[in-house]
This record gives C-alpha cells, sequence and structure tokens, in this order.
C-alpha cells in the first residue's frame, strides 16, 4: 500500500500552469525531501495532497484512497494530514497545550485522553515543560516544535512539512532535523519534506525528488545524489 | 487568493448574507425607482410644483454652502496640525474630531441654544440681533462645522502618509516656504480635498435632522424635509409623489460619484519622523486662532448643550432658573423607553450588522460574486436614509412589518452594515491564511473553525465593527422619524418630538445623553482597538 500517488496532477493558477501532468509515489513510512528553487511547484504539491488546493486534472491517493480525482474530492479536513506550515502557523490566542491538543478537540476525544496524548506527543517533542506557555513567549524554534507536536498528535499516516526549517538560525536547523527524522523513525509516519536546502534534505531524507518547473529533473536516496552531485539544482543560497 | 467553489456550509452563509443585504436594502430601493417610474404623471407634476422647485435648490445650496465651509475649515488645519509648529496641536487634535461622531442634530440643538435671534447666549452676550441661526447660511454652518472632519481626517492621513522627501526635494531644489507649499503641499493634499468635499456633499444634500431643527423654522426647506412633511400632512396617498422626490435627492448624491476625478495621487515611502514648517511670527496669531475655533466649534456648542439641560426654561442663566427636573424624565415615562429601545435596538442591529458585514467581508475576496455583494452592502450607506427609509415603507407594507419596531431594526442593519465590513475585512487581511489552513489540517470545519479561530483572530476587529455600528444606530433620527409607528420612539425621534412639539428645554437632556454616549463609546472603541478606529 502506498503512502501518497500523485497520477497524472496538474494545477494552474489563472494563467500560469504550476504543474502539468505530474506523478509522484510516496511509499508507506517514507520519507521524501522535494527540493527546488521557489516557484518550481513544490510548495503546490505539498498543498494539493493537503487538500488545500484543488487539482484541475488527475488523481491524487492518500492510505490507498482517492483524496481528489475528476469526481471524488475530500476536503482537507477529512484526510487525516497532519501538516507543519513554513510560518508555524502556531495559533497565538490559546496556550502550547491548547494549539497541540487542538486536533483532538475537534475529534470529540475526551478530555482526560486528550490531555494523556498531547502531554505524551510534548515529550516526544521536548516542550514537556512548555505546556501553559503562550506562543508569543516561545523561541522561534519552541514554536516549531509546537507545530510539529500539533501534525503528530492524531497520529496521521501522512505528515507534509512545508519548509519547517527555514526560520530557524543554522544550528538549531541542524538539532531539529535530527529531532523530525527521529520521531519519524520512531512513529512511522509517511512524510513528504519540502525545502530548498539541500543539506537538509541529504541529512534527512529516504529519498530526494529534484523539481524544476513543476517536473521531476532528478531523484534518489541521498547516496545515489552524494556520488552524483550533477543531479542537484544549483544552490541558490 | 483562489476563488473556487464553495462548500455548501459556505454557500449557505453566503447567500443568506446576500439575501439579507438584498431584502434589507437593495430591493426596497429598487422598489422606490420603480414607484417612481410607474406614476410618471405623479411625480411630473411635482415639478410644476414651485415648493418642489425650492426644495431642490435648497437641498442643492445647503449642500453646496456645507462643502464650501468643511473644506475651508477642513483643509487647513488638517495643514495646521500635523505639517507645522502651531502651539496646541497635540492638545486640540483630539477635540478637532469629536464631531465626527455626534450626529449634526444635536449640533444643531447646540446651535439653536447659541444663536436663536431671540434669546442665544451669543444674542445675550453680544447683543440681540448679532447672529441668527435661522437661516440658510445658519443651518451649513451648522452642518458645515458637522462635517468638517470627513476633510480633516481624510486630508490628515494623506499628510501624515505623504513622503516628506516630496517636500524636501523641493526645497533643496530652491524654493521657498510658500513654493513648497503651492507646489507641493498643495497639489499633494488636492484628491483628498477633492474626494472628501465630495462625501461632505453627499452626507448634507441627505442631511435631514438640522433641516428639520432649523431650515423649518427659517422657512428652507431641502428634499428631505419636504418629502418628511409630505408624507406626515398626506400619508399613503403621497407615496408615488414621494417616491419621485426620493429619487430626486438621490441623484442629488450621485453628483459627486459622477464628478469624482479618476486621478490617484500616488503616496510614495513610508512616514518618517519630520521636522515642522516653523511658522515663525505667525506662530502666536494661529495658535490663537486654532484655539478660538476649538472654543466655538467644540466647547461651546457642547456647554451650550450640558448647561442648557440644567436650566428650566430658555436660555435665562440666573441661579434660580438651574434645576434637575429635566433630568428626571430619563427615569420615567416616554424618554425612558425611548433610550432603552435605542440601547437594545441599536445593540442588536450592531450585532447583526457585524453578522452580515462580516460575511461579506470574508466572501469578498473568496467566493465568486463577493465583490458584488461587497458594493450592494456598501451601497445602502452612500443612500440618503430618507429614501432608503420610503423604500422600506414601500417593500416591507405588505408583509405587515413597516409598521411593528422591526422595520427600524431591518433600516438599521441595511444601512450601517458597510461600517462593519470594513474593519472586519481590514482584520482578516492581516491573519496569516496558514493559521486558518492549519485549522483544516487539524480537521476543523465550519462552525467550529469560525468559531476558534477565526473570531478570536480577528476579535478587536469585530468589537471595533460593533462600536462604528453601534453609535449611529443609538441617535439615528432620519430614517426612524419615517418609519416609527405609534406607540414606539427611540432616542432619535422622541428629541425631535420634545424640541417640536413638547418641551424645548428637555430636549437638552437627551441631546446631553447621546453627546456622553457616543463620546464615551468612541473612547472606548479607541482603547480596545488600541487606536486603530475610532476619532
Amino acid at each position: 500500500m502506498s503512502g501518497v500517488v500523485l497520477d497524472y496532477v496538474s494545477k494552474a493558477f489563472g494563467e500560469v500552469v504550476v504543474l502539468g501532468g505530474f506523478d509522484l509515489t510516496v511509499e508507506n513510512g517514507e520519507l521524501v525531501s522535494l527540493l527546488g528553487a521557489s516557484g518550481c511547484g513544490k510548495t503546490t504539491v505539498l498543498r494539493l495532497v493537503a487538500g488545500l488546493e484543488r487539482p484541475d486534472a488527475g488523481r491524487i491517493g492518500v492510505g490507498g484512497k482517492t483524496v481528489a480525482d475528476a469526481g471524488t474530492w475530500v476536503p482537507p479536513e477529512k484526510r487525516r494530514i497532519g501538516m507543519v506550515f513554513q510560518s508555524y502557523a502556531v495559533w497565538p490566542h490559546m496556550n502550547v497545550f491548547d494549539n497541540v491538543a487542538y486536533p483532538l478537540r475537534v475529534a470529540g476525544l475526551p478530555k482526560a485522553e486528550r490531555a494523556e496524548r498531547t502531554s505524551a506527543i510534548l515529550e516526544l517533542v521536548g516542550l514537556g515543560g512548555l505546556a501553559k506557555r503562550r506562543p508569543t513567549q516561545l523561541s522561534g524554534g519552541q514554536q516549531q516544535r509546537v507545530a510539529l507536536a500539533r501534525g503528530l498528535v492524531m497520529e496521521p499516516d501522512v505528515l507534509l512539512l512545508d519548509e519547517p526549517l527555514s526560520n530557524l538560525d543554522a544550528k538549531l536547523r541542524v538539532r531539529m532535523r535530527k529531532d523530525i527524522r527521529r520521531i519519524q523513525q520512531e512513529t512511522g509516519f509517511t512524510a513528504i519534506y519540502v525545502t530548498h536546502d539541500q543539506d537538509e534534505a541529504l541529512a534527512i531524507s529516504d529519498r530526494l525528488v529534484v523539481m524544476d518547473a513543476g517536473q521531476i529533473v532528478a531523484q534518489g536516496t541521498p547516496d545515489e545524489v552524494r556520488s552524483h552531485p550533477f543531479l542537484l539544482p544549483d544552490d541558490d543560497e | 487568493m483562489q476563488k473556487g467553489p464553495l462548500t455548501s456550509g459556505s454557500a449557505a452563509t453566503f447567500t443568506g448574507a446576500a439575501c439579507v443585504v438584498l431584502v434589507f436594502g437593495i430591493v426596497p430601493l429598487l422598489f422606490v425607482l420603480l414607484r417612481a417610474v410607474t406614476n410618471p404623471g405623479e411625480f411630473t407634476a411635482t415639478l410644476g410644483n414651485p415648493s418642489v422647485l425650492e426644495a431642490a435648490t435648497g437641498t442643492l445650496r445647503l449642500a453646496l454652502y456645507t462643502t464650501g465651509i468643511a473644506v475651508v475649515l477642513g483643509a487647513p488645519l488638517a495643514w495646521l496640525t500635523t505639517r507645522t509648529d502651531v502651539p496646541g496641536r497635540r492638545a486640540f487634535s483630539p477635540l478637532l474630531t469629536i464631531p465626527y461622531i455626534v450626529p449634526p442634530y444635536v449640533a444643531a440643538v447646540a446651535w439653536i441654544q447659541l444663536a436663536n435671534p431671540q434669546a442665544g447666549y451669543l444674542n445675550q452676550w453680544f447683543g440681540a440681533g448679532t447672529v441668527d441661526i435661522y437661516s440658510m447660511t445658519g443651518l451649513a454652518w451648522v452642518l458645515g462645522l458637522s462635517f468638517y472632519p470627513y476633510v480633516f481626517l481624510t486630508v490628515r492621513s494623506v499628510l501624515e502618509n505623504a513622503d516628506p522627501s516630496l517636500e524636501d526635494a523641493a526645497r533643496m531644489s530652491g524654493a521657498g516656504t510658500w513654493r513648497v507649499l503651492k507646489d507641493v503641499s498643495f497639489p499633494l493634499m488636492r484628491s483628498a480635498v477633492l474626494s472628501s468635499a465630495g462625501l461632505v456633499f453627499m452626507v448634507s444634500a441627505s442631511a435631514f435632522g438640522a433641516p428639520a431643527l432649523i431650515g423649518t423654522v427659517a422657512n428652507e426647506r431641502v428634499l428631505s424635509t419636504y418629502i418628511f412633511e409630505e408624507l406626515m400632512a398626506w400619508g399613503p396617498d403621497a407615496m408615488a409623489r414621494v417616491a419621485g422626490l426620493s429619487c430626486l435627492l438621490f441623484a442629488f448624491v450621485l453628483i459627486p460619484l459622477v464628478l469624482r476625478s479618476r486621478a490617484h495621487a500616488t503616496l510614495g515611502g513610508k512616514a518618517t519622523r519630520r521636522a515642522r514648517l516653523p511658522l515663525g511670527a505667525a506662530r502666536a496669531p494661529l495658535g490663537i486662532l486654532l484655539a478660538l475655533f476649538v472654543l466655538v466649534a467644540i466647547v461651546l456648542p457642547a456647554l451650550a448643550v450640558i448647561v442648557s439641560s440644567f436650566l428650566r426654561v430658555g436660555t435665562d442663566l440666573s441661579p434660580s432658573n438651574f434645576t434637575l427636573e429635566h433630568f428626571a424624565l430619563l427615569l420615567r415615562g416616554d424618554t425612558l423607553d425611548a433610550v432603552l429601545t435605542s440601547l437594545w435596538l441599536a445593540a442588536l442591529a450592531a450585532t447583526l450588522a457585524v453578522l452580515v458585514g462580516g460575511i461579506a467581508a470574508f466572501f469578498r475576496t473568496r467566493a465568486i460574486g463577493g465583490r458584488v455583494l461587497a458594493t450592494l452592502t456598501a451601497l445602502p450607506l452612500a443612500t440618503p436614509g430618507t429614501v432608503l427609509a420610503i423604500g422600506l415603507i414601500l417593500f416591507w407594507a405588505p408583509f405587515g412589518v413597516a409598521n411593528t419596531i422591526w422595520v427600524l431594526l431591518i433600516a438599521y442593519v441595511a444601512k450601517y452594515a458597510a461600517l462593519a465590513m470594513r474593519p472586519v475585512g481590514e482584520g482578516l487581511a492581516t491573519v496569516d491564511p496558514a493559521l486558518p489552513d492549519a485549522a483544516r489540517m487539524s480537521g476543523a470545519r465550519g462552525v467550529f473553525l469560525v468559531r476558534t479561530i477565526w473570531v478570536p483572530l480577528i476579535l478587536p476587529s469585530i468589537m471595533a465593527g460593533w462600536f462604528l455600528v453601534f453609535m449611529p444606530c443609538f441617535s439615528e433620527l432620519t430614517m426612524s422619524v419615517l418609519l416609527v409607528s405609534p406607540g414606539i420612539e427611540t432616542v432619535g425621534t422622541r428629541l425631535f418630538e420634545l424640541i417640536e412639539y413638547e418641551a424645548p428645554a428637555a430636549a437638552n437632556v437627551l441631546a446631553t445623553v447621546v453627546l456622553v454616549l457616543v463620546v464615551g463609546s468612541n473612547i472606548l472603541l479607541r482603547v480596545l482597538s488600541r487606536g486603530r478606529y475610532g476619532v
């Protein structure tokens, strides 16, 4: 059973065609990085899988079920996919606990179970003592951990990460990507990880997918890519 | 933002708001037009009537005079307080905007105390006959003092945001102070002055309260008061005629829209702290002039209303004439009922207006037809209250609603939903789209998503919108006098009744209540929105 399948998916915004017949398969439990310069369509792929955008054509499958094609549309709130946003998207009017527990509250879980699972996930991402803090009292790295915990608390089969570390400083980035990889291997979720940082992609992924102008131009495991560096795009950073 | 098909819940919400906007405001307005064109004979017959011609020219004269006064006062005051080192600018600036929120009929009550030809305070002090408020000039003076803040606020915001390097560049090119003013500053202000002058023309052509209280005594009729008198005298028989007159009044309001220049000033740069223009020898005289203006335009009228509310009769300031008896009115009978009715009606109208205006603001960029809905929501605000009220009578009478209190609620929501739409729209625009996206990815949707994410995120804007609607609804007069049925009174109609027929002295008490409430609400609004809304 595949984790995520995009089958000849097209998407245009007005006149601009971002994806034209895009194919991608992510295996169950695999962490795939989408690598490419800004505007190459990698974030659009992520938002299509999330259900935040609707494809113009093609089929999208998650966990063996079709979530979008010509006759099917499953809205994002019904897809049970976790997502971590570039801007963290931590809600400023809720404390850390309420942010992370929100998906459980939506699902209507009893209070005791909510508290238990939220505390467990906060421990996992290393925010054990900060449950009552307001987001404004957190550092960027801590906010990122809140966003990660919120994405994982429902134990989703798929987690989408949209340049999750790009707003952090270099040292913190290295630590965070190690933590994300560790948690992914412990819990075994399927992940699509969008980034424009090659080192990050090489360090964290099972497989790298290099995109340009809405097309896959190269892909391979980190080892394959390291031995064929010409596969990588020019680093524009 | 991508516009896509809406979910069924969103579509239902959008449709619901659209229906409210249509049946509360737009369709009633179309009924006025329909009634006028289906009875063309009735209307053309009135055009031969000299008093109709008199009312039409009255409206035109009043709007022109008022606009002139508002521009002559508003633009220099804005320039003086933002660009120069005139003394007292910081103390006076908040006072200068107060007339913006005080209903013009309260100003009319104040100026009747100050300048009625027999016993007005000013005529007592400076000799009888010095000033006479009961004239077209007096009426335009009262409206000019009520509406100059439109010009003042618009020009001030342009001057505060304009790139100061534009003026510095002129100075570096060798231009002296006067040349800089003439060649750079004035042209910068020009489009702000023109657009705000158009707005003043619209609101003064629509005005009813002050023209009814002052113009009627002065035998100066305008269309809004003429329509009111016709309807009071003839009732439903006058409807076709009145609908025609309403179209005429609406046409006056459209004049500035048609004339509005398409040129917009481009304002570059972020405002930086800039050196204020030193006034030199003119500093002291201009400071005295500014203080004098605040005294005459703001302090005296406010005092006139408040002090008069403690007087048994008239404007006699001798100690034996002071009394609290009029305040007892507030505790009993019709006046108390009117205050309570206005309070709950305004609160309910503000809540509904926030709902409708908020939905219109939300879907403006998100739904096909969203922009159309936003425009339709804004239209009744630009329509004279008199015209909207006639439309509501025409449309809602067959449903039996026109004789109930609910027609007032409909009128307030229709007219003022646009005031809530703006702050809510601005609030929505500041929200990072990832915040609601994250909630959807967490499984939230519909009412739950709105309640737990959207509303808390833009709560200050929602509260601002609520107060912006509550204030004008509480003191509304123009539509209320046409729409109230026997036995129902609001603050506006009660005050109108007191001053026209019953006890002019007691009217000051109500005017004081309105004054205190709107100024208080405005302060609350400024605190809640951290200075973003309110004046």
